[in-house]
């Protein structure tokens, strides 16, 4: 087990090694010198030459490589041009409202997908599961972005029940000071007591999560049909039956839980589709998140913050998929004990 | 026992003649002919769109700029007077472009690469292997982003994109094909023979990974349509006047709340299009790979 | 051996699909009395397994279940689960073929027994616990309380079984369903798991279905006997006597084919022709494209099960004399 993991966290450095190398590339062949970025209207080519000297730009190429790496590995992500902040710290204000976004997003998945997909199994070729099925076949065609602004349209322009974007209206923002602990609105406004800010928090949230959700839970959903009716078939179901043991034990207990790993790796897949369909919905919804933050980035060319997020959500998911695959251990007694 | 009971060893000595087959073949797969009749249309919109749209695309008309839906604009009109509809058509044309474009680029990528690595095996298919996980290592959409952005805006850019960041599911298809194919005697046999590499893997290994490529790349084709759609929503992909779908959408934003018509049709013509790929990806899965025949 | 505890008769199950609809079981009759054990015996794809099944309505879907089972005086078929699920364990309790699938991975032996036990008799987990570690020591396993904690995967297929049969005799059934369950383990432990299960059923006057396709392991567990062929039973009655003077010309291929203990697979593959295809089965009797006694009416006219002397019934139109050597006597064959 230690040396499964010791072994799994080589590997994962290797591919971080990796992606770093594939991050420099891409930002070095970045259209529009940097530095133009980074000095404005024009400038002297002393400035040019001062500035490119500053970033090592005039250094050799494997250089610049290995000076970026040494960076890196020092936690150090280089000035934002746009912010002029450090990019760490630029992420580190806007990161928890992604988690926060994400996070909510993947509960929902997982508390509305693997039932329906439980129960679609178990009614499997019954008009509930045909509908559930096809369901989740039109749901994956549905482009995030639409799905989003037709939200906007039924629940803000429609119905006047939601607010349009944002994460919190900005006079509630400027007038209610409750602490940041978290970083997760939800959670500080609640710690605060500040049932206003709270409301209001909720109430932006409401769309860009219903969108990151729907958008995956057809996965979510269609995967664990499929699973759970293969181990409905397996003979422990059918021993499970045998003994009286009542329906909802046998389904939600015995038979879920043999489709738990495979499960868990579709669930780590989804969170990885989150930050990338995070992306999309942050811009839909002016969601003050990384997702929409690397978007600007990269379109300013803004090269230490594009590399900074890039890494830093790589990271993230390499993370993510390193934790299913440590669950897998906590779930399979075959692994854990041979 | 039970599947044995299920399923007999030979039907009866009843002839089955194609048509038969067909129809019966039909009649089990209902969505994948409903997928492949939708996808003929849209196909054939694309097409013949230069003949069915009532209007140039790109003519800028302010005089009849947001107009709902009707008779004079079918979908009504963009902010600055274009014909939806007429976009809408040509957005077909570019949106089954970036498809084919996204597929092959990612098969002509990922092929050469699985099949070295999977042939040569040892330290070239480690590094290769290694090489191509980096790109899945990246989350989706991320990577397509970020290729985009250091190759500048444009659709072109993002097709390449996305064909980079999707040529290792392809790389491993040919990869395991190749390998298992290794293994067996006619390849020892053939190398014994004298016959050199690249004849065997372009006689004996390509042909028997075509069947897993074919399934995978009918699945992505409406997934890649759909993420050049986003990454054009975003502002990284088709730029104007290029009719897109996902730009239509991205170009709508400022106006989509009171005129719901400049969003609502190019997204329902991406959801459209995908839907009826992902049906006929779906459908020739179940016929080239009977393994998943149940689990669709 | 007075009391009925299951009686099967006119039992049919049927797996429609689009295209035709597979004839599993197809009128069987069968009964099993207090305290005995019957032996029911056919090839793969005969329709045992899923007769046993249904004795306890798990039939899977999309099966289709007709005619009646009455287990301990109670209708199986068409009864809601509700009804059912009283019987499951707690009448009639099932061991399965393949041990090592039979039981779920994810969770400790101990667990599952105690889920079983604690649901089929109402009680407590605690006492449910102490009736499971008491029956494993009871199937001979070395260290009951420490096998409690395995899971399935760390003990042999053996011990698995003896699990097994330690979960069904702890649910206090009256009768044990027992569905191959030697067939996926190793000869030396097959014979144990026998000589096991028939000392027990003794100890605790458990009737026993024991179903198999094996003929060898029959004559030393078994009091009464059942062939089932295609869907149906052709022949049952006392092991014995059928043994000594086999009335159908199925069981009588069935033993000339019979080998010494465990090597039943092989053997039984021996009778000419293959199982027939139960979505078309054959016209007539079901056994006669393979019988070497068939005549022109077999293929048209299907025999009924008719009682002989000594409790034995036959379904055959041309049933062997049951002279001691067994020989042929009515209905010459067909040259």
């Amino acid at each position: 087990m230690a040396r499964h993991v010791v072994q799994r966290l080589i590997l994962m450095v290797g591919t971080l090694i990796g992606v770093l190398t594939v991050t420099f590339v891409l930002t070095h062949i970045l259209p529009g010198s940097p530095v133009e970025v980074m000095l404005g209207h024009r400038p002297t080519p002393d400035q040019i030459e001062a500035a490119k000297h500053q970033l090592g730009l005039d250094l050799p190429i494997w250089q610049q490589y290995l000076r970026f790496l040494g960076q890196i590995s020092q936690g150090n992500f280089g000035i934002s041009f746009l912010t002029s902040q450090p990019v760490l710290q630029d992420i580190g204000q806007r990161l928890m409202a992604t988690v926060e976004l994400t996070t909510l997003a993947v509960i929902c998945i997982i508390a509305i997908g693997i039932p329906i997909g439980v129960l679609s199994a178990v009614k499997a070729n019954s008009p509930i599961d045909h509908f559930v099925r096809s369901l989740s076949v039109a749901g994956v065609a549905l482009p995030g972005f639409m799905l989003g602004m037709l939200l906007q349209m039924a629940f803000y322009g429609g119905l006047h029940w939601l607010p349009l974007q944002g994460r919190m209206t900005s006079a509630i923002l400027l007038d209610h000071h409750f602490p940041r602990v978290t970083g997760l609105f939800l959670v500080d406004t609640l710690l605060a007591g500040d049932w206003v800010a709270f409301r209001d928090a909720a109430a932006h949230i409401v769309l860009p999560l219903a969108t990151l959700s729907l958008a995956n839970l057809p996965l979510v959903a269609r995967t664990t049909r499929n699973l759970m009716v293969e181990a409905l078939n397996e003979d422990h179901v059918r021993t499970a039956f045998a003994y009286g043991l009542p329906r909802r034990d046998v389904y939600f207990r015995y038979a879920l839980k043999a489709t738990l790993i495979p499960l868990l790796t579709v669930i780590g897949l989804t969170y990885g589709f989150l930050l990338g369909g995070a992306v999309v919905a942050e811009y839909v919804f002016d969601w003050p998140g990384i997702g929409s933050y690397v978007v600007r980035a990269m379109v300013q060319s803004d090269y230490p913050a594009a590399i900074g997020v890039t890494l830093f959500l790589a990271t993230g998911y390499l993370l993510i998929n390193l934790i299913v695959d440590l669950l897998y251990y906590a779930v399979d007694p075959r692994l854990r004990l041979s | 026992m039970t599947a044995e009971a299920l399923t007999p060893a030979l039907a009866s000595g009843r002839k089955i003649t194609f048509a038969m087959r067909a129809a019966h073949f039909a009649r089990g797969n209902v969505l994948f002919v409903v997928g492949g009749c939708l996808f003929l249309l849209i196909v054939l919109g694309a097409i013949f769109a230069p003949l069915i749209a009532p209007y140039d695309p790109t003519a800028i008309n302010f005089l009849d700029k947001l107009q709902g839906p009707g008779f004079r604009h079918l979908m009504g009109t963009n902010e600055l007077g274009q014909d939806i509809f007429s976009q809408v058509l040509f957005g077909a044309r570019t949106s089954l472009m970036v498809g084919v474009v996204v597929i092959s680029l990612a098969i002509g990528i990922g092929v050469p690469i699985g099949l070295v690595a999977g042939f040569f095996g040892g330290w070239i298919d480690t590094v290769l292997m290694r090489i191509s996980d980096v790109f899945l290592a990246f989350p989706p959409l991320l990577l397509p982003i970020a290729i985009t952005a250091a190759l500048g805006t444009g659709l072109f850019n993002a097709m390449v994109a996305l064909s980079i960041s999707w040529f290792p599911w392809y790389s491993r298809i040919v990869r395991g094909a190749v390998m298992r194919i290794n293994s067996e005697l006619y390849m020892s046999a053939a190398r014994a023979m004298g016959v050199s590499a690249p004849r065997i893997m372009m006689r004996h290994a390509l042909p028997n990974s075509m069947t897993p490529i074919i399934v995978q790349g009918s699945m992505d084709f409406g997934y890649s349509i759909l993420a050049a759609a986003s990454l054009s929503f975003i502002g990284i992909g088709a730029q104007p006047p290029t009719p897109e779908w996902g730009l239509m959408a991205a170009m709508s934003r400022t106006h989509f709340i009171d005129s719901w018509w400049t969003v609502t049709f190019p997204g329902m013509a991406i959801f459209v299009t995908v839907l009826a790929m992902n049906l006929v990806g779906d459908g020739v899965r179940d016929i080239l790979d009977p393994k998943h025949q149940s689990s669709h | 051996m007075s009391d009925v505890l299951l009686d099967i008769s006119g039992l049919h199950i049927e797996f429609p699909s689009l295209e035709r609809t597979v004839q599993a079981v197809r009128g069987c009759d069968l009964s099993v009395f207090k305290g005995e054990v019957m032996g029911l015996v056919g090839e793969s794809g005969s329709g045992k397994s899923m007769t046993a099944l249904a004795c306890l309505g798990l039939v899977p879907p999309p099966g289709r279940v007709t005619g009646s089972v009455r287990l301990d005086g109670h209708e199986v078929v068409g009864a809601p689960e509700s009804h059912n699920r009283p019987l499951r364990g707690g009448v009639a309790a099932m061991i399965f073929q393949n041990p090592g699938k039979a039981l779920n991975p994810f969770f400790t032996i101990g667990r599952q027994l105690t889920d079983a036990i604690a649901g089929v008799r109402r009680i407590s987990r605690e006492a449910a616990g102490k009736i499971a570690v008491d029956a494993l020591s009871e199937v001979r396993i070395a260290d009951p309380t420490q096998a409690m904690h395995k899971y399935p995967h760390q003990v042999s297929g053996g011990q698995l079984q003896r699990a097994m049969i330690a979960m069904a005799l702890s649910c206090e059934p009256k009768l044990v369903i027992a569905d191959e369950p030697t067939t996926a383990l190793d000869v030396t432990i097959q014979a144990q798991v026998i000589v096991l299960l028939r000392d027990l059923a003794r100890v605790h006057g458990l009737a026993v279905l024991f179903i198999t396709h094996d003929l060898g392991v029959v004559g030393s567990l078994c009091d009464r006997l059942a062939v089932m062929y295609a869907g149906r039973v052709v022949e049952s009655g006392p092991v014995d006597a059928l043994f000594a003077s086999p009335a159908h010309p199925y069981t009588a291929s069935l033993l000339r084919a019979v080998p010494a203990l465990g090597r039943g697979r092989a053997a039984l593959t021996q009778i000419p022709g293959t199982v027939p295809n139960m979505a078309e089965p054959p016209t007539g009797c079901a056994f006669h494209p393979r019988c070497p006694q068939a005549q022109p009416r077999c293929a048209i006219d299907d025999p009924m099960g008719r009682e002989t002397t000594d409790g034995r019934t036959v379904a055959c139109h041309f049933p062997l004399a049951a002279t001691a050597n067994g020989g042929i006597a009515a209905g010459s064959p067909a040259a």
